[in-house]
């Protein structure tokens, strides 16, 4: 249950009353008093406006695009720098410089007076950029005791609004362009760097080229084709000399029946064979048998020739080394065995007689040789322009891939050149139009006058203010007691303490005395605050109307 | 609340200039302007009341109220101090025969005849609610009231009513005879009183002591309808209510209004037994114009 209810609270409010409205009264006498010891201080202050860009911005686009409240709110940050007003103090002495305040404080206090105000007017029709406003307007003021100053330095403080407001905006449009440029010529050396290094990978990998691509699978296809051919053409070749060969013993066996040369080789070596059985090998017939044995082979088989000859120049040696030769005869040995030897060599060199049939066959079997080993050493080299031409086209997807990377880079830069190059062209333009002032600007529509009338204190917001704080400080000091030392004060609540128990309510023992002396007070006390009242509507009335 | 504040009080001043102007001779100061009440008959209150004029009250019919000592205590004058004039008279009677039906029906039920009023703090009005609570119970025909002032650190009973002829009740709790030899008929009623003259120091262990249940015995045996009315000290700040409260049948607690915080008489309702509480009485309401109640 509540400790007090309404009942209790308008109780309590009626039995403090004077408690509560005579300090009130007091505090706030006191309080106007103070306000009206304050000094006067006025304001004078201009109406600024921006206004916008001259030429339509569909025909040219500003490059700028803070939007005006934030630059205007930079620019005011500017003038409220505390090198600004230091400045702004020296020229107009705004800082007592043999006060006890400090420095710093003291520089607050004007910054505090100087008063930059910027409204929005919002324009349903269209916004200047985005959702920013059509009109802004904004008050540029200063508030001191001397209205002189104020004027001089509202009016100091409009020129260096607008100065920097200019300076600004043509420095923005400045460094827009400058940057631009400096984003074009960037973007012109990586395009550089990029075509440089496509050429390089161009040139590091001939015939790699995306382009190539399908001339290779040409090569390769004509390459394949063209080893097809030559196979064959082997295979062919091969095939008739393998029936070359197989034909030869044929061809000349039949010849060499019809040749008496070779009928009389055979001869000879039957009697050769038959005298061998008979005679010893230094006996006339046979040493004739042999040596035309041997001029037959020589010019017939040449390599039967160069075995038997072999063999009668190591028997010829043998018998020269014995030593038991006849005289003459040594010398008839060593000139043999020379002979021989010297007809070995040349048959070793130049061979023997061929056969008709033979040569030709030897002569067709050599031209055929010499077409197959061509034919082998073609396939060859076709064979490694192949591998050449695949292995391109193998490299070829990395190559294309690094391209690819390089000329898209290439593309986005170029791409991003193009955008540069517009913004760059824009800016330009934009610079133009700030150095002929076409662009938005800040006019003036109010320039700052001399005041005339002080604007601060603002003594009745200020005196409401006061009666505010003094009536809740009063009711404070009237009424916190009741509550820090809460005291039984109603049946209600003494059954609050002992509930269920009755309560009986006995009324005051107020005597005459008491009753008079009660009502001298309260006397006393409505005197005393018709007389507090009085003085405070007086003080009031001076403050705040005279 | 200091001795100063009690004597910005209305009743103080109008008991000081009561005091003043009804006895100026004997120079005695006002019970409650000091601490240790002063003691005005003391010179008379060691013998007994009438001297060889009366027999002893123990001596005589037990039935028969006019076998006590006749009390001095003077109510004009008491109402006079306090300011109750005519008009206001009527109002008072009204609130204390609430609180008297109220009390007598409640200590009926529970069969006891022993009442104690305390109050959480002193200048409460406990001494002066005892006075017209016992003599709205004594209208009553049939019923007999002893008005016994059990506050020995500060007994201000006999004060208040300007009575100097009686035996102090000091005496009685030291062993000095018997406790009917100490009680005071008011005349044309059925109200005894038992008053003390002097404060003491001792007050817990003298009730805590056999002679006040011999008292409060012999009390309620001096009518058929009696019921004793202790006016006791403030229940905080010493041990002489916890002392005496088994020797109670209901306690009346006295609250001051805008005086008693609400911690106080919180406290004090704990250290009063639930079934011993008889009703709470709201004193010096500012609000009432009649006195009025609620369960």
């Amino acid at each position: 249950m509540e400790r007090y209810n309404i009942t209790d609270l308008l109780r309590i409010g009626l039995r403090r009353f004077f408690w509560v409205f005579i300090p009130f009264t007091i505090i706030l006498t006191v309080c106007l008093v103070g306000l009206g010891l304050l000094p006067a201080r006025y304001h004078s202050k201009a109406l600024l406006i921006v206004e916008d860009q001259q030429i339509s911005p569909d025909l040219v686009p500003s490059a700028i695009r803070a939007r005006a409240e934030d630059r205007l709110q930079t620019i005011k940050a500017s003038l409220r720098s505390r090198e600004n007003i230091i400045e702004l103090s020296d020229r107009f002495d705004l800082i007592d410089r043999n006060s006890d305040v400090p420095f710093s404080k003291r520089v607050e206090a004007v910054k505090e007076d100087i008063l930059i105000s910027i409204s929005r007017v919002s324009n349903t029709r269209r916004s200047r950029r985005g959702d920013e406003p059509t009109t802004i307007t904004f008050e540029i003021g200063f508030v001191h005791e001397d209205r002189q100053t104020a004027f001089r330095v509202a009016n100091q403080l409009v020129t260096d609004f607008l100065s920097q407001n200019v300076e600004a905006r043509i420095e923005v449009a400045e460094d827009t362009a400058a940057f631009m440029r400096d984003e074009e010529r960037d973007l012109r050396r990586q395009i550089d760097q990029v075509q440089t290094q496509i050429a390089e990978v161009r040139r590091q990998n001939p015939g790699m080229a995306p382009e190539t691509i399908a001339f290779n699978q040409d090569t390769i296809r004509r390459l394949t084709e063209d080893i097809e051919d030559f196979e064959a053409r082997i295979e062919a070749r091969n095939q008739e000399l393998d029936l070359l060969r197989a034909q030869q013993p044929l061809i000349i066996d039949a010849s060499s029946r019809n040749d008496t040369d070779r009928q009389e080789l055979r001869e000879k070596r039957r009697q050769y064979t038959a005298f061998s059985r008979r005679y010893t090998d230094q006996h006339p017939d046979m040493v004739m048998l042999l040596d035309e044995l041997l001029a037959l082979e020589e010019r017939l088989e040449p390599e039967a020739f160069l075995d038997r000859a072999s063999k009668t120049v190591d028997q010829l040696s043998t018998r020269l080394a014995s030593g038991n030769l006849r005289p003459g005869e040594s010398r008839e040995l060593r000139l043999m065995r020379n002979d021989l030897e010297a007809r070995i060599v040349k048959v070793q060199a130049v061979g023997g007689e061929q056969s008709l049939p033979e040569l030709t066959f030897r002569t067709r079997e050599s031209s055929m040789l010499t077409q197959i080993a061509g034919y082998r050493d073609r396939l060859v080299t076709l064979r490694e322009d192949l591998a050449e031409a695949e292995a391109r086209l193998e490299q070829a997807p990395t190559v294309q891939a690094q391209l690819s990377t390089l000329e898209n880079e290439e593309e986005r830069l170029q791409r991003q050149l193009g955008t540069t190059q517009t913004a760059r062209a824009r800016a330009e333009r934009t610079e133009s139009l700030e150095e002929q002032q076409k662009a938005e600007r800040v006019l003036i529509l109010d320039p700052p006058v001399l005041p005339d009338v002080p604007t601060s204190p603002d003594k009745p917001r200020v005196a409401l203010l006061l009666t505010a704080a003094a009536g809740g400080f009063a009711a404070f000091l009237g009424i916190a007691p009741v509550f820090v030392s809460p005291r039984i004060d109603s049946r209600r609540q003494l059954s609050q303490v002992v509930p269920g128990l009755t309560v009986i309510e006995v009324p005051e023992i107020v005597d005459d005395e008491e009753r008079k002396f009660r009502r001298n007070v309260m006397v006393g006390l409505v005197i005393l605050s018709g007389f507090l009242t009085l003085v405070l509507a007086a003080v009031a009335y001076v403050v705040l109307i005279r | 609340m200091s001795d100063n504040d009690v004597m910005n009080s209305p009743f103080e001043r109008a008991l000081s200039k009561v005091t003043v102007d009804a006895s100026p001779a004997q120079g005695q100061a006002r019970p409650e302007a000091t601490a240790e009440v002063p003691p005005p008959v003391q010179q008379r209150s060691s013998a007994p009341v009438g001297g060889d004029r009366r027999r002893r009250a123990s001596d005589m019919d037990p039935t028969d109220l006019s076998r006590f000592a006749p009390s001095d205590a003077d109510f004009l004058r008491f109402e006079e101090r306090f300011g109750i004039g005519p008009d206001q008279r009527s109002t008072f009677d009204s609130a204390f025969r609430i609180v008297r039906t109220q009390v007598l029906q409640a200590i009926k039920d529970r069969g006891g005849q022993v009442i104690g009023i305390t109050s959480p703090s002193s200048r409460n009005g406990k001494t002066v609610s005892s006075i017209h609570l016992a003599r709205a119970c004594a209208r009553r025909a049939e019923q007999t009231v002893v008005l016994a002032d059990l506050n020995l650190q500060r007994p201000l009973l006999a004060g208040y009513l300007d009575a100097r002829e009686f035996r102090s009740g000091i005496g009685f709790f030291r062993g000095e005879g018997r406790s009917e030899d100490y009680l005071t008929h008011v005349e044309d009623s059925n109200l005894l009183l038992f008053l003390s003259d002097r404060g003491t120091s001792q007050s817990a262990e003298l009730l805590a002591s056999d002679r006040l249940k011999q008292g409060l015995e012999a009390f309620r045996s001096v009518a058929p309808e009696t019921v004793v009315i202790c006016n006791l000290p403030p229940i905080l700040g010493s041990d002489d209510v916890m002392t005496i409260m088994p020797q109670l049948d209901g306690v009346v607690m006295v609250v001051a209004a805008g005086e008693t915080g609400f911690k106080e008489a919180e406290e004090a309702a704990k250290m009063i037994p639930r079934e011993k509480m008889l009703c709470a009485l709201l004193n010096k309401s500012r609000y009432a114009s009649q006195a009025s109640f609620e369960d």
